[in-house]
């Protein structure tokens, strides 16, 4: 009995056990839907041998793909052997996208062109809302990648080549999964190591390549790893225009690369007025090789020195004529690198005569020309004299003569002076002496004497510039090539017509100047009386001096006001207002938002114009005053050359009603209407809906991160200030326990540095989405402190940090949100843009607090112009993750400012952002596989097949199931013949 | 020694038992939770532009939630109804048909209300006869829970906020052209295969996705 007894015990034991092992886990209705699944994979097999092979390379990828399908069904069958549901869901969920993917290569019959919508019909639709669900589907979609990402992990550990199939498929067009939603992934999740090296193991393995690799493994996901019209929708910017680069304008270009090339060269200090500077030095250095060169050659001692005064003469030709390259390259914005390539390539390049020179003297890349080339071409007893660049010497001649000049300023009237004006003064006194003496009156007396004056100026200008021409040539005062002989050569060339030959007759007897007379200058008594006698009413109009001189002297008078540093570059207070003028369109242009790239462009151009408007206005009031009129008349000749000016407009823009340039409200309100005129125009401002997760972040090229600590800005908005951990370290008043939202820690760290009171009027203003509030407050665990202790209570009294610190964010207004205003306004600087940089808040609510931008919030770096974008916090590097996400946004600021309600000139999919076509697919996907409901039979079925098998005016039965379609229904749904 | 045989037994006895009592709690806490997703029903008071002239003409003078959930359950049906092709040409369609789920829902939980306060009144003994509601409602929240996810709401989203979101999609689908096209015999029929393989591995994804739903359906009977 009692061995029956315990034999019946162990059975029972026996039974209870084995029906536990063996009893399947699996339940019977997934049992039968996986043998239908099997049936269906095998038939797809079967079909898929029978279907036609087809050239076009859609239909390839598609047969590709689903002959990939074996492997994954594969797996599924050893899954279900071990009962392991969760590997069959991964397998299944990696199946299924792998099939929707393949999906959506075939066309559909009917498409939904969404890209040009009219305008009119849009202004029904609450564009918030919709921009709102495009981005949600966003973070759906992220998450939905994550969970792929990870199935794809378990599958390749399970022996599918999840990865190796997304690669292959990849490059026929299928992306089950992109890099770039591998990136997003990554990046959302910065903190999951493990998970990352995974991904990027399999990655490894699977043909990824290096680029992709660097970029997943950052977290970064890089637009150009997006298609192209993904980038495209996804980067509303500034209106653009095309702002191209203003050169400086010919004149001032030209006589500032002049008197910079003149610059370097010199005088000896004595009358001989020998050239001395830079090419003389550089020339007496290779003198002495020349000389012995050339002696070698046979020349004699005289031959020699013709030679070379000729080598001399052509390397001060090729030195100068490169040096003026170089310096107007500089004055052109360029860089000094710049500048000696350009003079090299102008060697290298010349042609001819000129060629031969430059590489004689060993001056270009290539040496073709050599001494010896020269010397065999010449004739030993008939030395040809090298003639001078005649350009090199009118520029050194005219700088020869004006360097007589001087300017005599006590009073602050510019006058001109030197021995030259010494000279013509007191040729003025005596022809007025003489006249007077006539009996002429003293005002006629005074126009005849000053026309003599002005008459001895112009022919000692043009005499002179003949006689330092000549000496700039290098050869000296006497002699048959001397100075004294040019211009007497000179003399007698000019007709006895001329103005120069006819007034001298006026004033000299008809002789040559006696050069050797220290006063031959004065007038002489026996012609003056001849010419008071002959004397007619025209005589005493006033005579004008010769536009060249005046023109010479007015711009050496100008140049006289610039400075020149070490380097070249002009220095002076004409040079620090033409940077004020820079500073302020740039800041003007920075505070509305406008492109930077682009308000610095105009900033330069302006800057080059406000310099050419000077120099062009201050050579016309220099001549002035070099014809000795006084500054009244020299401002009158200004605004008459500014009417008429190629740069009337920025004269407009740039000084309006003022006689100088002030960076006051009305050069900014000229400075707004220039903007709009041009067509420059502030980014479009609605900031973004509440995205819960970012955007895909944007491209942000090869820029490294800093590795290096950077120094604490003192200001509270400057890189490196912000650092979370520290704020919320700080924050200890805080009853309400610090938090995280995984998919937005832009928006945790910011809600974290708050006090009780203002998260708690931060929440209860309902802006934040719900799904971010609840994992915030944990489910409700970590419910926030009401203000006032109990529910319904408004948020309190909030300071305005505003009123009491340093905030430079003006207080601000969202109507009909009093509680988020005033939270708002309670808010550092970098606590709001933190908050509005989160992306947390709807763009119209921003956009109506930052006032479409005039009150935009203050940015890290403390200005609006710095950079948006930090990378490195005070003595340590942002994790590459938390950087992506602070991109994504950053970006979602400026991306999604896309009009409210303001759809003009904009698509439909411009006006949604980038998502939309996602969003539309997201949906339809959803429809048919997502949304998942019971039919009549209790089957679960997807919304669209359970409400397919409904019958017109179906009803629904009590226990929420659905009347299933009566039969023949389904094929005419509608009951109408197939025509709704 | 019989004694010794019958404590044998009562161990293994009581360490079945416990498990099974253990699940049941699991379920329990399940159900719960499931329960506490339901909402409360609330009247909706402000209904999209344009959604009486598509849903309810005979109801826009008077706006009432009577006059409006009698017209909801035929025009979702005829709008869930409509194939594939009727979809594509108009896109806006099964996103309507969404938003008025919305009411269906609301409705069903209002009529639901005193059923659902005796379930509760009882919950958690077994045999609650008023389990099939608080099953019903489930069935049709998880459902009212699929459709918002398929936008990227969730059950914390106002049911008007909810309606909105569908109806504001559907009306802006709605504004976009639609255009034939030639779809060639060979896309047609890859088309046909997939979408029947498709068929079958979506619903037996979905059937383990729904296994502990399943569970809970199960154990309100």
């Amino acid at each position: 009995m009692i061995k029956k007894l315990k034999l019946i015990t162990y059975l029972f034991i026996f039974y209870i056990s084995f029906i536990g092992l063996t009893h399947s886990e699996i339940p019977e209705k997934i049992e039968d839907l996986y043998q239908y699944f099997k049936k269906d994979a095998e038939k797809l097999n079967n079909e898929l041998s029978k279907l036609k092979k087809s050239n076009d390379a859609k239909l390839q990828a598609i047969d590709e793909s689903l002959n990939q399908i074996n492997q994954v069904v594969a797996l599924i069958d050893k899954a279900y052997e071990k009962e392991n549901l969760d590997l069959i869901n991964s397998n299944l969920n990696f199946l299924t996208t792998l099939i929707t993917k393949t999906s959506n290569l075939i066309p559909s019959q009917y498409e939904n062109d969404l890209t040009k919508i009219d305008n009119n019909k849009m202004k029904g639709i609450d564009s918030r809302v919709i921009a709102s669900v495009s981005n949600s589907m966003k973070v759906k979609r992220i998450d939905k990648h994550q969970t792929l990402l990870e199935d794809m992990v378990s599958l390749e550990k399970n022996g599918v080549d999840a990865f190796k199939i997304n690669n292959n498929l990849n490059k026929k067009g299928i992306s089950i999964i992109s890099t770039n939603e591998i990136a997003q992934v990554v990046a959302t999740n910065p903190n999951d190591k493990k998970f990352k090296d995974d991904v990027v193991k399999e990655l490894k393995s699977n043909g990824a390549t290096k680029d992709e690799l660097v970029q997943i493994e950052k977290g970064i996901a890089v637009a150009s790893l997006q298609p192209v019209s993904q980038q495209t929708q996804s980067i509303p910017q500034a209106a653009t225009v095309d702002i191209k680069t203003e050169k400086p304008s010919e004149e001032r270009l030209s006589q500032i690369t002049v008197a910079k090339t003149l610059s370097s060269l010199g005088l000896n200090n004595s009358d001989e007025r020998q050239s001395t500077g830079v090419p003389y030095d550089e020339f007496s250095k290779l003198e002495n090789e020349l000389y012995s060169q050339v002696r070698a050659a046979g020349f004699d001692q005289a031959q020699t020195e013709q030679v070379m005064f000729n080598l001399k003469t052509k390397y001060v030709d090729v030195w100068f004529h490169g040096k003026e390259v170089y310096e107007s390259i500089l004055t052109n914005g360029g860089t000094i690198q710049q500048a000696q390539k350009a003079q090299q390539d102008w060697l290298n390049g010349q042609v001819g005569d000129l060629n031969n020179w430059a590489s004689l003297f060993g001056l270009q890349s290539n040496q073709t020309y050599s001494l010896q080339d020269y010397l065999q071409n010449i004739d030993k007893a008939n030395i040809p004299v090298e003639l001078a660049s005649a350009d090199r010497i009118a520029k050194e001649a005219q700088a020869r003569v004006l360097s007589y000049f001087t300017i005599d300023d006590p009073t602050g009237e510019r006058r001109t002076a030197g021995k030259i004006m010494q000279e013509a003064t007191a040729i003025n006194n005596k022809v007025k002496e003489a006249a007077m003496k006539y009996g002429i009156s003293e005002d006629r007396a005074q126009i005849l004497a000053a026309n003599a004056s002005t008459y001895y100026l112009d022919a000692w200008y043009e005499g002179t510039l003949v006689s330092e021409g000549q000496l700039a040539r290098g050869y000296t005062w006497e002699g048959k090539n001397g100075a004294d002989q040019a211009v007497l050569s000179w003399w007698d060339s000019l007709p006895e017509n001329s103005y120069i030959k006819q007034w001298d007759a006026k004033l000299y007897n008809p002789s040559a100047p006696d050069f050797d007379n220290d006063l031959d200058y004065i007038p002489d008594d026996e012609a003056l009386q001849n010419w008071f006698a002959s004397l007619t009413e025209q005589d005493f109009t006033k005579l004008n001096p010769t536009d060249k001189r005046i023109y010479a002297e007015g711009v050496a008078r100008t140049l006289s006001y610039l400075k020149f540093d070490d380097k070249g570059n002009i220095t002076g207070e004409i040079i620090t207002e033409a940077q004020q003028v820079q500073k302020a369109i740039i800041d003007q242009a920075a505070k509305n938002g406008y492109d930077k790239a682009q308000a610095e462009t105009l900033a330069k151009n302006a800057a080059t114009r406000y310099l050419d408007i000077w120099f062009g206005g201050t050579i016309v009031s220099e001549s002035e005053l070099a014809k000795g009129n006084t500054w009244e008349e020299a401002d009158a000749a200004v605004d008459k050359w500014a009417e008429t000016s190629e740069f009337k407009d920025w004269i407009s823009l740039l000084y309006g009603e003022n006689e100088r340039f002030e960076a006051d409200n009305n050069f900014f309100a000229r400075l707004d209407k220039y903007f709009k005129d041009i067509g420059f125009l502030p980014p479009q401002k609605i900031p973004p809906q509440n995205p819960g997760k970012p955007l895909p972040p944007p491209d942000i090229g090869d820029r490294p991160p800093i590795t290096s600590p950077v120094e604490p800005n003192p200001f509270p908005g400057a890189p490196g200030a912000w650092d979370p951990d520290s704020i919320i370290a700080q924050n200890l008043d805080r009853k309400m326990e610090m938090s995280e939202i995984k998919s937005n820690k832009a928006l945790s760290n910011v809600m974290n540095s708050m006090s009780d009171k203002q998260v708690y009027g931060l929440l209860a203003s309902g802006v934040i989405n719900d799904q971010l509030v609840n994992e915030y407050i944990k489910n409700g665990k970590n419910a926030p402190i009401l203000a006032c202790g109990s529910g319904g209570c408004e948020v309190g009294n909030l300071k305005y940090t505003y009123e009491e610190a340093n905030r430079q964010m003006q207080i601000s207004t969202i109507k009909g949100y009093d509680e988020l205003s005033k939270v708002m306004n309670s808010l550092t600087d970098r606590q709001a843009y933190e908050l509005i940089a989160s992306g947390a808040i709807p763009s119209d609510l921003v956009n109506e607090y930052i006032k479409n931008g005039l009150n935009a919030p203050v940015q890290p770096c403390g200005t609006n112009t710095c950079d948006m974008i930090e990378f490195t916090k005070s003595g340590r590097v942002v994790e590459p993750g938390q950087l992506a996400l602070k991109q994504q946004a950053l970006t979602q600021v400026s991306k999604d400012l896309i009009g409210t309600g303001n759809f003009e000139g904009l698509s439909a999919a411009d006006a949604l952002g980038d998502g939309l076509a996602e969003a539309v697919a997201e949906i339809q996907a959803s429809l048919s596989e997502g949304a998942v409901i019971r039919g009549a039979d209790g089957q679960e079925i997807s919304v669209q097949e359970a409400l397919e098998s409904m019958p017109e005016g179906g009803t629904v039965n009590e226990d929420g199931t659905l009347l299933p379609v009566a039969p023949g229904a389904a094929e005419d749904p509608g009951r109408c013949g197939g025509t709704c | 020694m019989i004694k010794k045989i019958y404590i044998n037994f009562l161990i293994c006895f009581l360490f079945f038992s416990s498990n099974i009592s253990y699940a049941n709690e699991k379920l329990i806490k399940s159900i719960d939770e499931k329960i506490n997703q339901l909402g409360e029903y609330s009247e909706v008071q402000n209904y999209p532009v344009g959604f009486f002239d598509v849903v309810a003409k005979a109801c826009e003078k008077s706006k009432s939630f009577g006059c409006i959930k009698s017209e909801i359950p035929k025009k979702m049906s005829l709008m869930f109804n409509r194939g594939e092709l009727y979809n594509q040409r108009n896109p806006e369609n099964q996103l309507y048909a969404m938003a008025l789920f919305e009411i269906f829902y609301l409705d069903n939980l209002k009529k639901n209300e005193r059923n659902l306060e005796k379930f509760k009144a009882d919950w958690p003994k077994e045999k609650n006869r008023f389990g099939k509601y608080a099953s019903s409602l489930i069935k049709f929240n998880e459902t009212r829970k699929n459709m918002r996810e398929a936008i990227g709401l969730d059950l914390n989203t106002s049911v008007e906020e909810s309606i909105n979101a569908f109806w504001s999609l559907g009306t802006f689908l709605k504004q976009g052209t639609i255009k034939e096209n030639k779809v060639s015999k060979d896309f047609d029929e890859r088309k046909k295969l997939i979408a029947s393989f498709n068929s079958s591995a979506s619903k037996l994804k979905a059937a383990i996705k729904n296994k502990e739903l399943e569970e809970i359906y199960e154990y309100l009977k």
